[in-house]
């Protein structure tokens, strides 16, 4: 599925904990909007967004999979073909990260050649301080904010470009 | 109690095979597509997709788009399950569980089965919602009584 006529096609999912922002980070980053309410999502919701990499477009396809503290219990088929995810947490909320790395290890084994990233998401909620003070098992790639935008783009960005060099040395 | 009378008779001069075709005419729809998405043929019974015809579903929809490649790899007896998808089917915005498989008589195309179960998926959601909520509002509580 990797080849559009517009240039290269990426499956990504993003996954982790209800209310951890996961819809917020998708509809700031196609949309740029903020959602003003909390909507839980259930089942599956698919958008997309093609980035500009050089000269190279790609064309992300994003899989709003509802929040589930265990992913055992997430449809096999929803993960299938998947090229790479986020794994989102609330920084605020320990509940969502403290079997972070479990839940990590789990979703590896459910997609063996999905790319990874995970996201610290609610980075607005916290203080320096109390940042620097958060212990959790996995250190996130990217802490982001829905709400203030801040490394939204910058983590899809990244991920595509992850996605584009593994094709590159596969190829 | 005579338009009632009208009413059951009308339902009892179906067969059970009609009955059951006119109550899943208003929940299913069935939409048939090569393995390079150009869409075959569809039952039209949620909606017209008239859109779509003669065109390659994997231009219009994303979803199909990032599973090229299971339809190309999907076996004979299998059946891919996407449930609970919240989904534009033309101009119907719902919750529809989406069934993929081969054509029994014609492997080289794909039966899309769409059952449109926005009903059952709102009420669903509206509990969910009320879960997730209760469930953030203890947190932040036990937070803030820890802090």
């Amino acid at each position: 599925m990797d080849s559009t006529k517009q240039g290269i096609s990426k499956k990504i999912a993003l996954l982790g904990s209800h209310a951890v922002g996961k819809t917020s980070l998708i509809s700031r980053f196609v949309t740029r909007e903020f959602p003003n309410e909390y909507l839980t999502t259930i089942g599956l919701r698919v958008d997309q967004k093609t980035v500009q990499l050089g000269d190279l477009t790609v064309e992300l396809i994003i899989w709003d999979i509802a929040g589930q503290d265990d992913p055992v219990r997430i449809p096999q088929y929803y993960l299938n073909g998947a090229h790479g995810y986020i794994f989102v947490v609330d920084l605020s909320r320990e509940s969502t990260w403290s079997q972070m790395d479990h839940q990590i290890q789990v979703l590896e084994a459910m997609m063996p050649k999905a790319k990874r990233l995970v996201a610290g998401n609610k980075k607005d909620l916290l203080s320096d301080k109390e940042l620097q003070e958060l212990k959790l098992p996995v250190t996130p790639d990217f802490l982001t904010s829905a709400f203030t935008g801040e490394n939204v783009d910058e983590m899809f960005h990244h991920l595509a470009q992850i996605l584009v060099h593994d094709d590159a040395t596969t190829a | 109690m005579r338009c009632f009378t009208t009413w059951r008779k009308s339902w009892f001069m179906m067969t059970l095979q009609q009955l059951k075709a006119h109550v899943l005419d208003h929940s299913a729809q069935v939409i048939v597509f090569q393995k390079d998405g150009l869409m075959v043929d569809s039952c039209h019974t949620l909606s017209g997709v008239k859109s779509w015809e003669n065109k390659s579903l994997y231009d219009s929809i994303s979803l199909l788009r990032s599973m090229q490649f299971a339809f190309s790899h999907i076996g004979n007896e299998e059946v891919i399950d996407i449930p609970c998808v919240d989904f534009v089917l033309e101009q119907r915005q719902g919750y529809y569980d989406f069934t993929f498989s081969l054509h029994p008589e014609n492997p080289d195309l794909v039966v899309w089965l769409v059952k449109d179960q926005t009903r059952v998926y709102r009420y669903y959601a509206a509990i969910q919602q009320e879960r997730n909520l209760l469930r953030l509002e203890k947190e932040y509580k036990e937070r803030g009584q820890s802090a």
